[in-house]
């Protein structure tokens, strides 16, 4: 039973990388953070529910539509919002994003109500593979290998191109990326369009088993800001390996304490290893 | 082929630099020299655009640069390589000298370019896989030129070349600098006036945000005002 309980965890873990690389690569990289990231994924749920609903596209198929609007919307919250307010003293740029966030989930509810939806009969359903004594769903299954194979495209696309190392540099020091020849402007945008992509990615990923309510996403929100604290700031491997360890956690802590203390495991572990690192597990 | 003409500059209220002007022409050598917080540094900071002019022009290879972004004056053909050196830490060497060729298409030509500067400066060669911050000052600052050189600049500016190393590294950086002085124009800003000035073919003397008397290095050396005020004799 216990093994079943892991590998729940891990499968969980993964998307959760997911959406904490997203969270990285604004909060660690850019410095900025961005309250309305849950509520990126929320869209990225809605669109590919309405897709679903709709024109009856399979969640798996919306995967580039959900990728590409989301990333938009990340582009447009950084020309449209965060570049105002970038040299703002203080709070200014996480109080947008926070007054954005609440704009973004008030349309939703305006939008799709309140009520729970639910994407159903999906390619990858509600089926099970049985390995030995541990049942595996096909749609846990696609998410964390979806969710995996991307987490680590984008640390290659960080590590490996031209764009990522500048990225990195913009990160490291800005005025003298500048002096390098690199639009720090541009890529600041696309970085919060890349972090977009993630949760966009995520969101189709997700929609097959959990239902959609625009306060659904507000867990996954917190847990990603967990998980890039606890991986080390703008530290992407750091974020795919505390996602895990914040899967298994909280799948284990459940059964070993009762559902209802999960979250309480999960966020004494964080407040045990602020203690202890306080840059996070792998932190630089 | 750079022509700064009655700048006035500064941080946001603060005024630095007051009405100055100064020209640099292809294929020389000119070092600003003068005191801590003269406004040497601020007035490589204009002309590279990371600040913008209160008033005043520059001008490079006849167009007005004043008013553009940094990351297209770098385009143009001008390469900063700034105060303290300001190395990406956590990049490795190589790295670093590929973000100097950022505006290179070319991979190949990238490439030439690398193998070029490892040959200028063998110590990176060396060290290209380390993280730049694991360098010695020396070897940072050998780098942080290197890195300005990668994108085959026209004009290079230096800030503060000496800055946190001590005599001998000084005088080695200096002849690193030497084996490039023929390829590249170099605008040169330095508290070490007298290796400045021997080392250049003409400078400008700042205090105070002023410009004060220019000349030849020679000239310079052997003026009053540079002789009372910065070498003590």
């Amino acid at each position: 039973m216990l093994a079943q309980v892991i590998v729940n965890g891990i499968l969980t873990g993964f998307v959760y990388s997911l959406v904490a690389v997203g969270l990285t690569l604004t909060w660690g990289v850019m410095d900025i953070i961005n309250f309305a990231h849950g509520d990126f994924l929320l869209w990225g749920m809605y669109t590919a529910f309405g897709l679903w609903s709709v024109f009856s596209v399979d969640p798996i198929f919306s995967l580039p539509v959900t990728i590409v609007l989301i990333f938009l919307l990340g582009y447009l919250t950084y020309v449209l919002i965060i570049r105002r307010v970038l040299n703002a003293s203080g709070l200014t740029a996480l109080l947008a994003t926070f007054g954005f966030s609440m704009v973004l989930k008030n349309i939703a509810q305006l939008v799709f109500t309140a009520n729970y939806k639910n994407v159903t009969n999906t390619i990858f359903g509600g089926d099970t593979i049985k390995l030995g004594s541990i049942y595996i769903r096909h749609d846990y299954l696609a998410a964390a290998i979806g969710s995996l194979i991307l987490s680590l495209l984008v640390l290659l696309f960080i590590n490996k191109t031209k764009t990522g190392v500048a990225i990195k540099a913009t990160s490291i020091n800005r005025s003298t990326a500048q002096l390098m020849g690199i639009n720090t402007d541009g890529i600041f945008a696309f970085t919060f369009g890349l972090s977009g992509a993630c949760v966009g990615a995520a969101a189709s990923l997700m929609v097959p088993f959990t239902p959609i309510t625009p306060s659904s996403t507000a867990l996954y929100s917190i847990l990603a800001f967990v998980i890039v604290a606890l991986g080390g700031f703008g530290n992407i491997k750091g974020a795919l390996l505390a996602g895990l360890l914040v899967g298994v956690v909280e799948s284990v802590g459940g059964y070993l304490l009762g559902t209802s203390f999960k979250y309480a495991v999960i966020f004494m572990m964080y407040l045990i290893v602020m203690q202890i690192r306080p840059k996070g597990l792998f932190g630089w | 082929m750079l022509k700064v003409k009655n700048l006035n500059t500064g941080y946001g209220n603060v005024q630095i630099l007051y009405d100055f002007s100064c020209e640099v022409k292809p294929g020389e050598v000119v070092a600003m020299v003068g005191s801590n917080g003269s406004g040497k540094s601020t007035l490589l900071r204009a002309i590279s655009g990371i600040i913008k002019p209160f008033s005043g022009e520059i001008e490079f290879m006849g167009d007005r640069i004043d008013r553009m972004p940094a990351h297209k004056i770098v385009a143009r053909g001008i390469a900063h390589v700034p105060e303290g050196r300001q190395v990406f830490g956590k990049l490795s060497v190589t790295e670093n000298l590929m973000m100097g060729a950022f505006i290179v298409k070319e991979e190949e030509e990238k490439k030439i370019r690398l193998q070029e500067m490892y040959e200028v400066f063998p110590i990176l060669a060396e060290r290209s896989k380390q993280a730049a911050e694991t360098l010695s000052g020396g070897e940072q600052q050998m780098l942080a030129i290197a890195r300005g050189l990668m994108s085959s600049p026209k004009l290079l500016l230096i800030d503060e070349l000496s800055l946190g190393l001590a005599p001998v590294l000084v005088e080695r950086v200096f002849e690193a600098l030497n084996k490039i002085r023929n390829k590249v124009t170099i605008l040169l800003v330095e508290q070490k006036v007298q290796e400045a000035l021997e080392f250049a073919d003409r400078g400008y003397v700042i205090q105070n945000g002023r410009l004060v008397i220019s000349g030849t290095g020679e000239e310079l050396l052997k003026s009053d005002i540079v002789k009372q005020a910065y070498l003590g004799l």
